[in-house]
C-alpha cells in the first residue's frame, strides 16, 4: 500500500476485518511523509477499538497516529503518575473521553430535582478541572476533552419533555460548564461527541452487547463515525487551517453554464436541482462567517458571471463577499496563483472546489500544496466533501475570524490610497494609524496562539507556541506584548505580537516576533519592538538580542533588527543586539501608540 | 473463497491458508479478548447477523464459529449468498 487517499477511505465498510489490516499498514510505516502524532487517549469506557479507525480515517491528513490508550475509567491514577503510559512517550495530544454515564450516575439516570443536578455539576467541574491541570502540569500538549451525549435511557421516560428540569437541560449545563472550562484554560479543546451522537442517531450510537461484554459503548458504525471526526480535530490541532477558498462558478455556484443558458436559464432557486446550489451558498457564507476568505476562477465571460452575482434574485453570494474575483479564459492555475499574490498568503493556504475533473487534476498538478477538494457529481454531496476534507475546521473563532473579508475589502482601499500616494511616506501618513499595545493576558491568549500558529512571512523566529508555552514563558517573567492597528479604513484586529525573556542575568532575548500579512510596510514593527525594547530597559536589563531564524517564507522579516537599531553580532544576521543603555528606542512618526493596561 | 476463513485472518493478522476449522484462541497468539470482540464485530457486518452473548461465548474456535453461522442460515462460501 503506497497512499490512502480520502476517496479510498470513504468507501470502506466499517468493520474490523477492514480497517485492523490497513492500520496496521499505515502502522509499519507502508505510507510514506506522514507526520507521527503520538495522541494518549484515557476513557471511562474501553477505548482501544477506536484504534484502527483514528489510525486509518487521519492517514488522508497526512498523520500516521500513534495511540495510547489508558486502562478502563482510570483517569486521576493515569494522570497525577508521571511514569504513566500517558507520558512515557510525550504526547502530542491528550484525550479525556467521559461519558455521563460514568461521570455522573446520578445525572445520567435522569428525574433529579435541580439542587442534586447542581450539585453534580460542581463536582464534575471540580474533578474535569483537577483532571486538565493534572494533565498541564505534565505536558503541554493540547487537551481534546469529550462533551456529553445524552444517555441511552431517559430515567423520567415520556415525561422527560415535561419536567421542571429535564435531563436534557441538565447535560446541556454540564456541557455548558465543560466549554467554559475549556475556553478559561490554555489548550484545552472540546471534542463535541453530544454532535456526532445526534448526526449519527442514538439508536445506531450504542451497542447494547458490545457494551455488557467488554465495556464497549459504540457500535461499529458509531466506532468509525467516531474515528473519523476525531480524525479532522487531531488535523486541527495540530495544522493551520487553510485561509482561502477559490471556487469555480458554472455547476458549482450553480447548475448550468451561464454563458449559454443565460442569467435565467441557470439552476439556482427554491427548486431541486437549484435549491442544491442555494444551499451550497448558504454553506459557503457560513464558512465566510468562521473566517474563511471566498475567490472565484472561473472561465467565463466575466459580464454574464457578473450579472449572477450582483442581480440573480436567488444568489446569495454578492460581489462584495469574495476577497480575489478572477474570471476570464486564463488556465485555473494562473487564477489561482493570482489570488495567493494578491492576498499575500503562501499557495499551501489555498483550497480549490470545481467541479471539473480535468480543472481540479491540472491544479492538482501544478500546484501539489494547494488543497484540492474531490467534489462528488452531484451538489447535493457538496457540502460533506468540503466539511470531510477538514480544511476549514477551526477548534476556535475569534473576532478578526468573523470580519476578515471585511478587513480584506479595507485593504483594497488602502491599497487604492498607495497607489494615488506620490511616495511611501505620504501614504503611512494619509492612513492616519492608531496602535494599541498591552501585555497578553487569557482575554487575548487564544488569538495570540493563533497568530503564532498560522503567521510565516513577518515572522523572527517562527515559533509555533500553543497556550500552555506562552503561559509557561510568563510564569518564567517572560513579557508578551499583544498590538492592535487602527487606520483611518478600519480595524485590523489583533495582529502583531510579540515576547521577550530573560536569557541570563540582566541580558533578554526576543523569543518572538511577528506581525500579520495584513500590516506589513506600516512601521507597526517599530512600534511594537520600541515597547519591548522599553519594558526590556526598565526591568534593568543592559542587553536585549534579537533572533532571526530564516524559514522558507519569513524573508520580509529579515531586516527588522537592523532597521530597528540593533547591531549584528554574527555578520550571517542571525543574533543582533540592543543596548539599553545607548540604544535608541525605535519609534515612528506615523503610528500614535498607547499602552493599554500599563 | 471462504468468507469465513478471510474475516478471521484479516482480524486476527495471520495468513488465510493458515486458518482451518480447528484454529482456536488456545493455538493462534493474536486471539486475545479484543480481537474476539473485533471477530464479533467483523461477523457481524460481513454476514449481516446480530450475534447474541452467549453467541459470542460459544465462539471458541473457527468449527464453532461455523456452526453458529450455519444455524443462522448463513452461506458462508462466496457466491452461496444473495
Amino acid at each position: 500500500m503506497k497512499s490512502l487517499q480520502r476517496a479510498d477511505v470513504l468507501a470502506l465498510k466499517a468493520s474490523p476485518s477492514v480497517y485492523l489490516p490497513l492500520a496496521d499498514a499505515v502502522s509499519a510505516g507502508e505510507i510514506e511523509g506522514l507526520r507521527p502524532l503520538r495522541v494518549s487517549f484515557l476513557a471511562s469506557f474501553t477505548a482501544e477499538p477506536l484504534r484502527p479507525y483514528v489510525v486509518v480515517e487521519a492517514t488522508p491528513f497526512g498523520l500516521k497516529t500513534e495511540l495510547w490508550f489508558g486502562p478502563f475509567n482510570q483517569f486521576e491514577q493515569q494522570i497525577l503518575d508521571a511514569r504513566s503510559g500517558a507520558y512515557s512517550a510525550p504526547p502530542d495530544v491528550v484525550v479525556l473521553a467521559l461519558r455521563i454515564e460514568e461521570a455522573s450516575p446520578a445525572i445520567a439516570g435522569g428525574a433529579i430535582d435541580e439542587s442534586v443536578a447542581e450539585q453534580e455539576l460542581a463536582s464534575l467541574r471540580e474533578r474535569i478541572e483537577g483532571m486538565v491541570n493534572g494533565v498541564r502540569a505534565r505536558t503541554t500538549a493540547p487537551i481534546l476533552i469529550w462533551n456529553f451525549a445524552d444517555p441511552y435511557l431517559v430515567g423520567a421516560g415520556l415525561a422527560d419533555a415535561i419536567l421542571p428540569t429535564p435531563q436534557i437541560e441538565v447535560i446541556q449545563k454540564a456541557n455548558a460548564m465543560l466549554a467554559e472550562l475549556a475556553r478559561s484554560s490554555s489548550g484545552v479543546h472540546i471534542f463535541d461527541a453530544r454532535r456526532l451522537a445526534v448526526e449519527l442517531g442514538r439508536v445506531h450510537w450504542h451497542d447494547a452487547k458490545l457494551f455488557h461484554m467488554a465495556r464497549i459503548p459504540f457500535s461499529p458504525e458509531a466506532q468509525r463515525f467516531i474515528g473519523r471526526r476525531l480524525a479532522r480535530y487531531l488535523n486541527a490541532l495540530v495544522k493551520a487551517p487553510r485561509k482561502c477558498l477559490v471556487l469555480d462558478l458554472d455547476n458549482t455556484l450553480w447548475g448550468g453554464v451561464v454563458g449559454e443558458e443565460g442569467v435565467g436559464g441557470i439552476a439556482l432557486g427554491e427548486e431541486y436541482p437549484g435549491s442544491a446550489y442555494k444551499t451550497f451558498q448558504r454553506y459557503l457564507l457560513s464558512l465566510k462567517r468562521r473566517g474563511v476568505l471566498l475567490a472565484i476562477a472561473s472561465k467565463n465571460n466575466p459580464e454574464d458571471a457578473l450579472e449572477v452575482l450582483r442581480d440573480h434574485p436567488d444568489c446569495l453570494l454578492r460581489p462584495n463577499d469574495f476577497v480575489a474575483v478572477h474570471i476570464g479564459w486564463n488556465n485555473k492555475a494562473e487564477s489561482i496563483a493570482a489570488v495567493a499574490r494578491q492576498l499575500n498568503v503562501g499557495i499551501d493556504s489555498l483550497v480549490f472546489f470545481d467541479d471539473s475533473a480535468v480543472e481540479r487534476e491540472s491544479v492538482r498538478r501544478e500546484y501539489p500544496d494547494v488543497l484540492v477538494v474531490d467534489v462528488p457529481p452531484s451538489p447535493l454531496g457538496y457540502i460533506d466533501a468540503l466539511e470531510d476534507a477538514g480544511a476549514f475546521d477551526f477548534l476556535h473563532v475569534s473576532i478578526e475570524d468573523r470580519r476578515r473579508t471585511e478587513a480584506y475589502i479595507e485593504q483594497r482601499e488602502r491599497d487604492s490610497l498607495r497607489r494615488m500616494a506620490t511616495n511611501p511616506e505620504e501614504f503611512l501618513r494619509a492612513l492616519e494609524m492608531r496602535a494599541k499595545i498591552g501585555r497578553v493576558d487569557h482575554t487575548t491568549l487564544e488569538r495570540v496562539v493563533q497568530l503564532l500558529a498560522k503567521t510565516n512571512q513577518f515572522n523572527v523566529t517562527t515559533r509555533r507556541h500553543d497556550a500552555a508555552a506562552i503561559q509557561r514563558l510568563l510564569d518564567e517573567g517572560a513579557i508578551a506584548l499583544w498590538m492592535r492597528l487602527e487606520d483611518r479604513f478600519g480595524d485590523n484586529g489583533l495582529t502583531g505580537v510579540a515576547i521577550a525573556q530573560p536569557l541570563q542575568e540582566r541580558v533578554w532575548t526576543v523569543d518572538s516576533l511577528l506581525l500579520s500579512c495584513r500590516i506589513i510596510g506600516r512601521q507597526a514593527e517599530r512600534a511594537l519592538l520600541g515597547w519591548v525594547c522599553r519594558l526590556v530597559r526598565e526591568s534593568g536589563a543592559t542587553e536585549l538580542r534579537g533572533e532571526y531564524i530564516p524559514s522558507p517564507k519569513n524573508a520580509p522579516a529579515a531586516n527588522v533588527f537592523a532597521d530597528c537599531g540593533f547591531v549584528s553580532m554574527d555578520d550571517k544576521g542571525s543574533w543582533w543586539r540592543w543596548d539599553c543603555e545607548s540604544g535608541d528606542v525605535p519609534e515612528t512618526n506615523f503610528i500614535a501608540v498607547e499602552l493599554v493596561g500599563g | 473463497m471462504d468468507r469465513l476463513k478471510a474475516v478471521v485472518a484479516s482480524v486476527l493478522r495471520i495468513p488465510v491458508t493458515s486458518v482451518t476449522d480447528d484454529t482456536s484462541p488456545d493455538v493462534v497468539k493474536t486471539w486475545d479478548s479484543l480481537a474476539h470482540l473485533n471477530l464479533v464485530m467483523a461477523l457481524e457486518v460481513e454476514f449481516q447477523i446480530a450475534l447474541s452473548p452467549e453467541d459470542a461465548m460459544e465462539m471458541l474456535s473457527v468449527g464453532l464459529i461455523r456452526a453458529i453461522l450455519k444455524e443462522r442460515g448463513v452461506e458462508i462460501l462466496e457466491g452461496g449468498e444473495r
